[in-house]
């Protein structure tokens, strides 16, 4: 079945000599909630960028319903990938005004639906007359998730939607995406440095690293995998013996262990004198990605 | 295609030709109100160099702002290239057109503004109000768009380089209209295989220039 699913297939991109994305595969079934995560610089945006078709590749391809998805319109329209606004363009200040941005999503998405952009502006209280210089971060925020809502598009992308957000918009903005997505059952990929809290929006969750996905699978499945072993540091050796430990934390004769391993390997460590805790979302993304920044 | 072109309609065109229009209505306008002030009659003289100009800047900002725009909404870059296509030939036409009119207009309707030197407009022999001077100014048109587009796409990664290039364009197209004005009034003699040279050497740099504009429209990323 091809029926709307995102599929990128040995996708490499370079800016120069850095090698951002490295023979990447990754494949985006219809219907889910996907939160992308990883650090800066990991190549999120231009991963996003590229599979929207509005970033080039250097190798690779990505289709859409089996079809490519660069230049063909009818995968294009199927797409929303709601950007960041920017105050400053090149030519200066961003002059546009949101009720243009409005019309502009009319214009191109095929199922845009208007009743709900008003309603959303309402809700929001952004007025349609301001130029989007003159608008705060929040408030380019939310028309970011206006067009991405309103969009209607069978495959709606947004890149760091809620950074602008105090926590009471974005608490709404989950609220509104879930909403959306019981209504439509549509594709979201979200992406976002604030893990902790979209974590229980994600069904799914695809952490990038260093150009390649480290991890595409269910949130739950994935955090269940992860647990913080400590105790006194020998017995935390030797319960953690055969187990895949990602980082260490030493205070004085106290060892915390983050560790990644089955459930039979769990049930041995449970035997020691130690503690065993599971891990958030944030906490694993911080142990498969932190590298030497977290290892002592 | 035609979300490109209604896009580009609303966001490019219309723009530029009410800018056009706008500068076209003050300056006939200015004939009637000021009918002595040399400032308007300058601005007469001067006035082949906007239109070109606008045209320059507009096309540059096509690629500078509207592009990245459009591609964001997922248009297609191939629709975009096309609809721009078409927007360059509705502008060039739009402003040989309104030179024309005002031609038209200062030569049989008006009452010419006298000029700095106490003589009309007529008896300077302003070159450009004359109907032959218009398809020199169309092909100027048409190949200086796709080049404001190039620039535009050089922008991004060369700022000075960029901006070095445009401003000695804008001084060619003062030097152009100098130039002219001895034309006109017969001080320099220019003959027509000068002209019809001058015009396939535009053609020519619009050829290139759509070249390079369509390889830069397949590269470009949306930022």
């Amino acid at each position: 079945m091809n029926e709307n699913v995102l599929r990128a297939k040995g996708l490499c991109k370079s800016y120069g000599s850095n090698e951002v994305l490295k023979d990447l595969d990754l494949e985006i079934e219809p219907g889910k909630i996907y939160g992308l995560i990883g650090r800066n610089g990991a190549g999120k945006t231009t991963l996003l960028g590229i599979l929207t078709g509005q970033n080039t590749l250097d190798a690779g391809e990505v289709t859409y319903g089996g079809e490519p998805v660069w230049e063909n319109q009818k995968a294009l329209s199927q797409i929303c990938f709601s950007r960041e606004l920017q105050a400053t363009l090149f030519t200066g200040q961003n002059t546009l005004k949101v009720k243009q941005y409005l019309k502009m999503g009319k214009l191109f998405y095929p199922g845009w639906d208007q009743e709900y952009a008003d309603k959303l502006m309402a809700e929001f209280k952004v007025d349609p007359k301001k130029k989007i210089h003159q608008l705060s971060k929040g408030q380019m925020s939310m028309v970011t998730i206006l067009i991405a809502l309103a969009s209607r598009a069978p495959l709606t992308i947004l890149d760091e939607p809620a950074a602008g957000l105090d926590v009471v918009a974005r608490e709404r903005f989950y609220q509104l995406l879930l909403e959306d997505y019981m209504e439509t059952n549509r594709t979201f990929i979200v992406s976002t440095h604030i893990i902790e809290e979209a974590a229980s929006v994600f069904e799914q969750v695809i952490i990038l690293d260093q150009g390649k996905i480290v991890e595409n699978c269910p949130t739950e499945e994935l955090i269940s995998q992860f647990h913080g072993i400590s105790g006194r540091e020998d017995v935390v050796d030797e319960a953690t013996r055969g187990m895949e430990v990602l980082a260490t934390q030493l205070l004085g004769k106290h060892k915390l262990a983050t560790v990644r391993c089955d459930g039979t390997k769990l049930a041995t460590a449970r035997d020691a004198d130690v503690d065993i805790t599971p891990l958030s979302l944030q906490k694993v993304f911080v142990a498969l990605c932190g590298h030497e920044d977290i290892q002592q | 295609m035609k979300q490109a072109l209604l896009f580009l309609w609303e966001r490019y065109v219309s723009v530029l030709l009410w800018s056009n229009l706008t500068l076209g209505a003050l300056i006939l306008g200015s004939n009637y109100l000021f009918p002595q002030t040399d400032l308007f009659a300058s601005y007469l003289m001067v006035y082949p160099m906007f239109p070109m100009i606008l045209l320059l800047i507009y096309s540059y900002t096509l690629t500078t702002l509207y592009r990245d725009l459009a591609l964001s909404f997922q248009c297609r870059r191939t629709d975009f290239f096309w609809g721009s296509q078409l927007a360059f030939l509705v502008t060039g036409l739009g402003c040989a057109g309104i030179m024309a009119v005002t031609g038209f207009a200062c030569e049989h309707l008006l009452d010419l503004p006298a000029l700095a030197d106490g003589k009309s407009i007529l008896e300077n022999g302003i070159l450009w109000i004359k109907p032959e001077a218009i398809p020199v100014f169309l092909v100027m048109g048409l190949c200086l768009q796709p080049m404001g587009a190039i620039l535009g796409s050089l922008y991004e990664k060369h700022k000075i380089i960029t901006t070095v290039i445009l401003v000695v364009i804008m001084i060619l197209a003062v030097a152009a209209t100098v130039a002219s004005l001895f034309v006109a009034d017969g001080t320099l003699s220019v003959s027509r295989t000068v002209i019809l040279g001058t015009c396939a050497a535009f053609g020519g740099a619009a050829l290139v220039s759509e070249m390079v504009y369509y390889r830069s429209n397949q590269k470009t990323v949306v930022r």
